[in-house]
C-alpha cells in the first residue's frame, strides 16, 4: 500500500489535484480494509504513516523548484482534505467501548508528526507545522468535544461530518467513496447499535437521543435538535388525536388544541352533571344499594351468607361501623396506592387489616371468586357487602 | 420475555407497572421506553378493572362523605370524584398530585394569592405594555387555556402539556363512564325500590 503512495508522489505539480484525489482514494480503500480487520491501532499508526509519507513527496515536489508561498498553497488543500479525512477517519474508528482505545491512539499522531516534522527543512517546516498544528488543534478540539458534550454531539459531529464529506465529494465528484463512507459509516453504526442507513431515524442508545440528519437538510446541532423536538410533539399530538373523537380531519396544531379544549371541557361539564345527579341520589345510595344488588343479582346471595343479620342488627352494624368503615377505605386506598393483583385482591387484603370483629372471615372468602367484572353491579355488591361487614 | 421476568420474581404482581419496571432490563431506551409507558398508562384508563377499581373506590368515598357530613353537595360529590380519580392515577401524572395537594391545601387560600398576585401586576405595570403583550401569541394563548383546564398544568411545556393532557382525556373518560354507570344504576334503583330499607335488607337476604 505504501510504495503504491511513493510512486503517486512522484507526480509533478501540474498533477497535483489528481494525486490528492487518488491519495485520498487510497486511503479509503486502504481503511476500508483495515476497518474490516477492526484493528483500530494499526489504523491509526498507518495513517500516521501515511502523513510521514506524505512529507517526502512534498520535499521532492520542493526540490522541484517551488517556491514556498505555492508550497503554502500546496499544503494547504493537502492539509484540509487530510485533516478532514482525519476526521472522518477518527468518526469511524471511535465506537462505543473502544473510545478509550482511540483517544490514546489520537495521542500517536501528534508524536509521529513531530518526527515528520524533524525530517522537514526551512519553510516546508513551518507550513507543515502550522498543518499539524491545525490537525492537532482539531484533534483535541474533538477529543475536547467527545469528552464534554458526550456521544451526542459526537455523534452529531458525526452526522455532520458524513454530510460535509458528502458535499465535497460532490464537488470533487468522487460518489464511489461517498457510498463507500456511507456504507462504511453505516456499517460502523449498524455495528454499534441497529438503525437504518441513511435516514432520519433516532439512534437507541441508553443516554441520548441520536438522530440522523437527512440528505440535503441542515445539520447543525441547533436544527438537529429542533427536528427531534418537533419529532416528540408530532408524535404526542397523534396520540391526543386517537384520544379526542372527530379530530382526524383536523390538521395543525393550533385546530387540534382548540378541539382538544373543548373536548376537555366537555368531560369535566359531563362530570360536573353527572355529579349533581349523584348528589340528587346520594340520600337513597347507602339504603338502596344493597337492595338493589341483592335483587337483581340472587345468585350472589347464597355466596353472602354472612350478610344475614337481623335489620336491627344491620342497621347497627351500619352505624357502629363508621369508625372501622373509614379505615377500610383507607385500606383500600393504601393497598391501591400499592397495587395488589386484581382490585378484589386488594379489597380482600384491605379487609384482613381490619379487626375481625367488624368483619367475617367469610366475607374475604366470598370476594376471592370475583375476579373478573362482568357487570357494574357485581362489583358494587363485592363492595358494598365489604365495607357494610 | 417481560412475562417470563414476572414470572421468575418472587412478587405476586403481575400488575402493568411491575411489567414495565422489569421491561426496562431488555434493551429498551429512555425515549421509546418513555413513550411505551405513557400509551400503557393512558391505555390502563380503557381496562376493566381500573373502572373496577375506582367504582368500588367512588361508592365507598361518596359513602364516606355521606356518613361525615349530611350535606349531598354536588360539588361536594364532584370533588370526591376527582380525588378518588387521582388516587387511581397513583401519583404517576402531574394533573393526579396537583388534585390531590389542592385538596389538602385550602383551595381560597390559592386563589386569594392568585388575585392579590393580579391586583399588584396591573398597578405596578403600565397598561398599554399589557394589552399589547395580550394579542400577539395566540398559540400560547390556547396553550395557557388548556393549561388552565388540566390541574396543575399551568406553567409547563408544550410536550409536557400534551402528555398529561392526553393521560387527563383518557382518566375522565373513565370517570364519566363509571359515574353514568353508577348513576344509571342507582335510578333505576330508586325507582323500583319503595319498601322500608331496614326490612328490604332483611327479607331479601335471607332466602
Amino acid at each position: 500500500m505504501f510504495p503504491s503512495l511513493h510512486s503517486l508522489g512522484s507526480c509533478t505539480y501540474n498533477g497535483m489535484d489528481l494525486t490528492v484525489l487518488e491519495k485520498q482514494q487510497a486511503r479509503l480503500k486502504w481503511l476500508q480494509q483495515q476497518q474490516q480487520q477492526q484493528n483500530y491501532v494499526v489504523q491509526n499508526n498507518a495513517h500516521v504513516e501515511l502523513c510521514t509519507s506524505s512529507v517526502p513527496q512534498f520535499q521532492g515536489l520542493l526540490g522541484s523548484s517551488l517556491c514556498g508561498g505555492q508550497l503554502v498553497e500546496l499544503k494547504m488543500p493537502e492539509v484540509y482534505l487530510g485533516s478532514d479525512d482525519f476526521h472522518k477517519f477518527v468518526n469511524f474508528s471511535v465506537a462505543g467501548p473502544e473510545f478509550g482505545v482511540s483517544k490514546m491512539d489520537l495521542v500517536m499522531p501528534e508524536a509521529a508528526a513531530d518526527y515528520s516534522i524533524s525530517r522537514t527543512s526551512g519553510c516546508q517546516m513551518t507550513a507543515f507545522q502550522t498543518a499539524v498544528i491545525k490537525e492537532e488543534g482539531e484533534d483535541v478540539v474533538l477529543e475536547k468535544m467527545e469528552s464534554t458534550t458526550g456521544r451526542e454531539s459526537f455523534n452529531k459531529r458525526k452526522a455532520k461530518a458524513v454530510a460535509d464529506y458528502k458535499c465535497k465529494d460532490k464537488k470533487i465528484k468522487e460518489v464511489e467513496a461517498e457510498s463507500e463512507v456511507k456504507t462504511k459509516c453505516s456499517a460502523e453504526v449498524s455495528r454499534n447499535s441497529s438503525k437504518e442507513k441513511s435516514k432520519a431515524s433516532e439512534v437507541q442508545k441508553p443516554d441520548y437521543i441520536h438522530v440522523r440528519a437527512r440528505r440535503g437538510q441542515a445539520t447543525d446541532s441547533h436544527s438537529l435538535a429542533e427536528r427531534a423536538r418537533r419529532e416528540k410533539i408530532s408524535k404526542k399530538m397523534k396520540c391526543l388525536q386517537d384520544l379526542v373523537p372527530g379530530c382526524n380531519k383536523i390538521t395543525g396544531k393550533a385546530g387540534m388544541l382548540d378541539e382538544i379544549i373543548n373536548y376537555v371541557q366537555s368531560l369535566q361539564r359531563q362530570v360536573e352533571f353527572l355529579s349533581t345527579k349523584l348528589a340528587a341520589l346520594n340520600p337513597s345510595v347507602e339504603f338502596n344499594v344493597d337492595n338493589l344488588h341483592v335483587k337483581e343479582f340472587p345468585a350472589y346471595v347464597a355466596n353472602f351468607p354472612a350478610a344475614a343479620k337481623s335489620p336491627a342488627m344491620a342497621n347497627l352494624a351500619c352505624l357502629q361501623l363508621n369508625p372501622l368503615q373509614k379505615e377500610a377505605v383507607n385500606c383500600i386506598l393504601d393497598a391501591t396506592m400499592h397495587p395488589p393483583g386484581t382490585a378484589t385482591e386488594g379489597i380482600a387484603s384491605a379487609s384482613m387489616l381490619i379487626p375481625e370483629q367488624a368483619l367475617g372471615s367469610s366475607c374475604v372468602t366470598q370476594l376471592q371468586p370475583f375476579s373478573t367484572w362482568n357487570t357494574d353491579p357485581q362489583c358494587l355488591y363485592n363492595v358494598y357487602n365489604m365495607g357494610f361487614h | 420475555m417481560a412475562s417470563l421476568l414476572s414470572d421468575l420474581e418472587p412478587g405476586p404482581d403481575t400488575s402493568p407497572e411491575f411489567k414495565r419496571k422489569k421491561r426496562r432490563i431488555t434493551n429498551e431506551t429512555p425515549a421509546s421506553f418513555h413513550r411505551n409507558q405513557v400509551n400503557q398508562r393512558i391505555k390502563r384508563w380503557r381496562t376493566e378493572r381500573e373502572q373496577q377499581v375506582y367504582s368500588s373506590k367512588l361508592i365507598e368515598a361518596l359513602r364516606r362523605s355521606r356518613r361525615t357530613s349530611s350535606s349531598a353537595a354536588p360539588n361536594e360529590v364532584r370533588e370526591t370524584a376527582d380525588r378518588v380519580l387521582a388516587v387511581s392515577a397513583k401519583g404517576t401524572t402531574r394533573w393526579s398530585t396537583a388534585i390531590l395537594t389542592s385538596r389538602l391545601s385550602s383551595g381560597a387560600k390559592m386563589r386569594e394569592h392568585r388575585k392579590a398576585k393580579v391586583i399588584a401586576n396591573t398597578r405596578l405595570k403600565k397598561p398599554k405594555i399589557n394589552r399589547e403583550k395580550r394579542k400577539l401569541p395566540v398559540f400560547e394563548r390556547k396553550l395557557k387555556v388548556l393549561g388552565r383546564l388540566v390541574p396543575g398544568c399551568r406553567k409547563l411545556s408544550f410536550s409536557n402539556i400534551l402528555e398529561e393532557t392526553s393521560d387527563y382525556i383518557a382518566a375522565l373518560q373513565m370517570q364519566v363512564r363509571v359515574m353514568t354507570a353508577i348513576t344509571e344504576f342507582l335510578a333505576d334503583g330508586v325507582g323500583g325500590g319503595s319498601q322500608p330499607p331496614a326490612d328490604r335488607l332483611g327479607s331479601n337476604v335471607n332466602p
